[in-house]
């Protein structure tokens, strides 16, 4: 058994008189100490895929059609105090926004202490001592525990939301952009940091983010999505140095190499459709330079490819990106 | 400490805010059109009297020798002789602040503690029915004038249902009632229009700050962790939304005490804003600038405590 | 535009407007509606309304009608000099503080300070009763004391705005300073003062009244709190002379009330944009 197993996720949100998808038909699987990560563009589903698995949708959302099982238990099927008792034990996130993530008016350390105390029966004593080991471990001084997070610069409040998920020791972390608001330097740091503690704490891990480098350091396989659906999955080298589907080919053409000799930069003419309106076809085909009639017509099924990926276009095993490359 | 660095430097902030104050007083005497002397023994002194003033008041000195012989007076708690209560200021000013306070920290903190409830609620219900009749309700009376108020309450409750006494603190002569109950017959209509005048800033106040704070990050955290909507409203959402109204409460005190002068007037509560508004009557100048001071003083002090307050509440203002 | 018109279409406007607009006409046409002077006996004094007198007579045998049709005027030019004259000095204190900063901008800021710390009433009444009580001196006495708050939203918004990239490239292009803040900075950021203003107009014919029930206000034209004072010595055998004026006073204040609050809104938007 997987540990996480999202099979047909559809969620959508209602604004107005209007219903949104956010997310159509998204399935992936993660086993232990497994990482996966989540790419494409803003608006493409990514971190609402996050927020459905944790159960932490806006008022006007929904998880429409799908199943999201833990181990084996379906998460839109059990009562809301399961899914609370379940949250952060087996299943935690790194927010995107450090900076806003903490209660300004709590010390961190209370914060983690609280975390932890929810879950499991320990004395306050020792819930401090292990929220400073984890401080440790994620590089934060061990006297800032008990400090305020007006007093963390930026990279630190970014640790300090880690050291928040990782205080429950859960099965599998959700980190949603945690390299989009650092330098460089602080990515680096960062990425490591990660591959530590996924070693270190035997963690199954959901990154997602639209920076394709970071992900590619990080996670053996790779999904990617564009308004909402899954265009293509499979283990990362596979899915970035021999793409099969063409948005996949031009995400990854997009960003610049450091070690090929410079080239054009691609850019994808057109943007994202509105997820108001479905079309029956493919959502890429707008943009896409292969689209054809049957594009538009019918929205392709995910199919196998090579390398053992996944690809959802008509003409997967067929296309040759050599020419435009 | 840091702690200790704020404290002191809010309580520095206070001494020229005092100063100011002070001056202004003073000020008020040499602005009153006639002789000063006048102005401080009233119309009807004896020659000697005034001639006792303008020696104790240093009234034939320079401007700058006068101010600081009226502060010297202010330090040893000499507010001078009222000359229509024919008492010194500082004995009347004591009793009439008791009474005062009594009509406004009953009514202010029920106002705080009513008015915060009802705005999370609405809050809470955001849209729905309650939070219609809250907000609406809620404008509605921040419209009425607090004398309205007050006399559409003696109006109801005094003169047509006959349940309450319409004015003054005890009742004239034999009184079916214990003294003590008598007083809060008496009490209960000039409070309870105090009470309703500020309620709809609470109201709003904690409904826009609820309001903005669900929306926050760290709500999303919280509930992320797995502690339920209640715990979540009550740890951290009221937490971090009742800290605007520390700030408004301390910023409101002058309000308070504009509002219990007009309630005084209404309700003829004999207390410190019906003192002063009696002493302009008279032109009863110790009275007034003595009313004056002691009233903005209080202010300043009230405001520094409740500063104080937010500090343990709020850490962030220790840092900046 | 479209926040104009949303704006227009809100109902709070709309209904604030309306009673805006029926009291602004009492006031204009109040010598077509009830020519000769209000504070003329006319009548047998204590009548509860009737027919004749809509409004009843007070005391004196005064037509409560004709004074608070009269007594509108009183309102309304308090509620426009009082709040002008706050608008005026508080956007020009307040710009400035915020511009020059340093130690200008500390001093004025202790100042402005200063005037929240007074109670209102009693810097009110301590000037009228020093000053007198004609109602050009009160009009400015109040304007001079509720401009702090002006100010002070004033004064941040140019903190906010004078960081902008147009503001810097107007510095650069040479404009002078005084210019920059005022055809620049000051229009962009008067929004929120503008709301604020409509809430002051409220302030200030709330001061009116209370000044005048105590007895302070000018006793030579009719006023709303006027009518109060007199009502609160007759409360029990005059009701009419309570429930009539305050009514007026209520409905005035609701129909500032309700203007400010959608400005605001309709102004939220862009506001949060500016930020």
């Amino acid at each position: 058994m997987e540990l996480l197993e999202v099979k047909h996720l559809t969620v959508q949100f209602r604004t107005g008189n209007t219903l949104v998808t956010a997310v159509n038909d998204v399935s992936f699987s993660l086993s232990h100490r497994e990482s996966l990560g989540l790419v494409g563009e803003s608006g493409c589903g990514k971190s609402t895929t996050a927020y459905a698995l944790m159960g932490l949708l806006a008022k006007n959302g929904k998880i429409a059609a799908g199943e999201v099982l833990i181990e084996g238990k379906d998460l839109t099927k059990i009562s809301d105090k399961e899914i609370r008792d379940l949250r952060w034990k087996d299943i935690s996130i790194v927010f995107q926004n450090s900076m806003t993530a903490l209660n300004p008016v709590r010390k961190v350390g209370d914060q983690i202490v609280d975390a932890l105390q929810r879950h499991e029966k320990v004395s306050r004593e020792d819930a401090i001592q292990r929220g400073k080991l984890i401080f440790d471990r994620v590089g934060i001084a061990k006297e800032r525990f008990m400090q305020y997070p007006h007093e963390f610069s930026g990279g630190m409040k970014q640790r300090a939301v880690l050291a928040l998920a990782l205080i429950c020791h859960p099965k599998i972390m959700l980190a949603d952009e945690p390299t989009t608001a650092l330098d460089v330097v602080a990515q680096r740091q960062v990425l490591n940091l990660f591959r530590d503690l996924q070693e270190e704490f035997g963690l199954s891990l959901l990154m997602i983010s639209h920076d394709i480098s970071a992900v590619a350091e990080i996670c053996e396989e790779i999904a990617v999505m564009y308004a909402g659906r899954i265009m293509e999955v499979g283990e990362t080298k596979q899915v970035l140095h021999d793409p099969d589907h063409p948005y996949t080919y031009a995400l990854v053409n997009s960003f610049p190499s450091l070690h090929k000799p410079l080239t054009h930069l691609e850019q994808i003419p057109g943007s994202p459709p509105f997820l108001a309106q479905i079309s029956p076809g493919c959502p890429f085909a707008p943009r896409c330079p292969f689209s054809e009639d049957l594009c538009s017509r019918e929205c392709p099924p995910l199919m196998p490819a090579k390398g053992g990926k996944l690809c959802r276009c008509h003409f997967t095993n067929h296309l040759d990106f050599s020419r435009d490359g | 400490m840091k702690f200790a660095l704020y404290v002191g430097r809010r309580l520095l902030q206070m001494i020229p805010m005092i100063l100011a104050v002070t001056i202004l007083n003073f000020m008020i005497i040499n602005l009153a059109p006639g002789d000063p002397v006048t102005v401080l023994a009233g119309e009807q002194a004896t020659q000697e009297y005034m001639d006792e003033l303008r020696e104790a008041y240093g009234l034939n000195e320079p401007v700058v020798k006068r101010l600081g012989i009226y502060i010297g007076r202010l330090l040893r708690g000499d507010l001078g002789v009222s000359y229509s209560y024919k008492q010194p200021v500082s004995r009347i000013i004591w009793e009439k602040m008791k009474v005062t306070l009594m009509l406004i920290l009953l009514s202010e903190v029920v106002t705080i503690v009513v008015g915060t409830f009802l705005g999370a609620l609405a809050a809470r219900k955001e849209g729905k029915l309650t939070d219609q009749v809250i907000s609406n309700g809620s404008m509605m009376l921040y419209c009425m004038p607090v004398f309205w108020l007050g006399m559409l309450l003696i109006l109801l409750f005094a003169v047509k249902l006959r349940w309450l006494p319409s004015s003054g603190m005890y009742s004239f002569g034999i009184s079916r009632y214990s003294r003590t109950v008598d007083l809060i017959r008496h009490l209960i209509l000039p409070s309870f229009t105090l009470f309703l005048v500020h309620l709809p800033t609470y109201i709003k106040l904690t409904r826009s700050s609820v309001v903005e704070v669900a929306d926050e990050d760290y709500i999303t955290t919280a509930r992320a962790i797995g502690f339920s909507e209640k715990v979540v409203y009550r740890r951290h959402a009221l937490r971090n939304a009742l800290l605007p109204t520390v700030t408004v409460a301390g910023m409101s005190l002058s309000t308070v005490f504009s509002g219990a002068l007009l309630t005084e007037t209404v309700f003829s509560w004999p207390g410190m804003g019906r003192m002063i508004y009696d002493g302009v009557a008279a032109r009863d100048y110790p009275i007034i600038m003595g009313g004056f001071l002691v009233t903005t003083i209080l202010v300043v002090v009230g405001s520094f405590l409740i500063d104080i307050l937010y500090m343990y509440l709020d850490p962030r203002v220790v840092h900046s | 535009m479209s926040k104009f018109k949303a704006f227009i279409n809100n109902w709070q406007t709309r209904i604030g407007l309306a009673i805006l607009a029926v009291l602004l006409m009492a006031a204009f046409l109040a010598p077509v509606i009830r020519p000769g002077n209000p504070l003329f006996a006319v009548g047998r004094p204590m009548q509860a309304p009737n027919q004749e007198y809509w409004f009843g007579t007070d005391n004196t045998g005064r037509d409560v009608f004709a004074m608070v049709i009269w007594g509108s005027r009183v309102s309304m030019i308090f509620a426009f000099g009082a709040a002008g004259l706050s608008l005026l000095i508080g956007v020009l204190l307040g710009a400035l503080s915020g511009y020059i900063g340093g130690l200008v901008d500390d001093l004025f800021s202790r100042f402005f300070e200063f005037f929240y710390i007074i109670p209102r009433i009693f810097l009110i009444i301590l000037t009228v009763a020093v000053f007198g009580s004609s109602l050009t001196m009160m009009v400015v006495v109040v304007g001079v004391t509720i401009w702090p708050s002006n100010a002070k939203i004033m004064r941040a918004q140019v903190l906010t705005l004078k960081n902008r990239s147009y503001v810097h490239a107007a510095e650069v292009s040479g404009a002078g300073k005084l210019k920059i803040l005022f055809r620049h900075i000051v229009p962009n950021g008067i929004g929120p003062v503008l709301s604020n203003s409509t809430m002051q107009m409220a302030q200030a014919v709330l001061t009116e009244a209370s000044l005048s029930f105590l007895g302070l206000g000018d006793p030579n034209v009719a006023s709303w709190g006027q009518i109060l004072q007199i009502g609160q010595r007759h409360i029990s055998t005059a009701p009419w002379l309570v429930i009539i004026p305050g009514l007026a006073i209520a409905l005035l204040l609701l129909s500032f009330n309700l203007l400010g609050t959608s400005l605001h809104s309709a102004l939220n938007v862009k506001q949060q944009l500016l930020n």
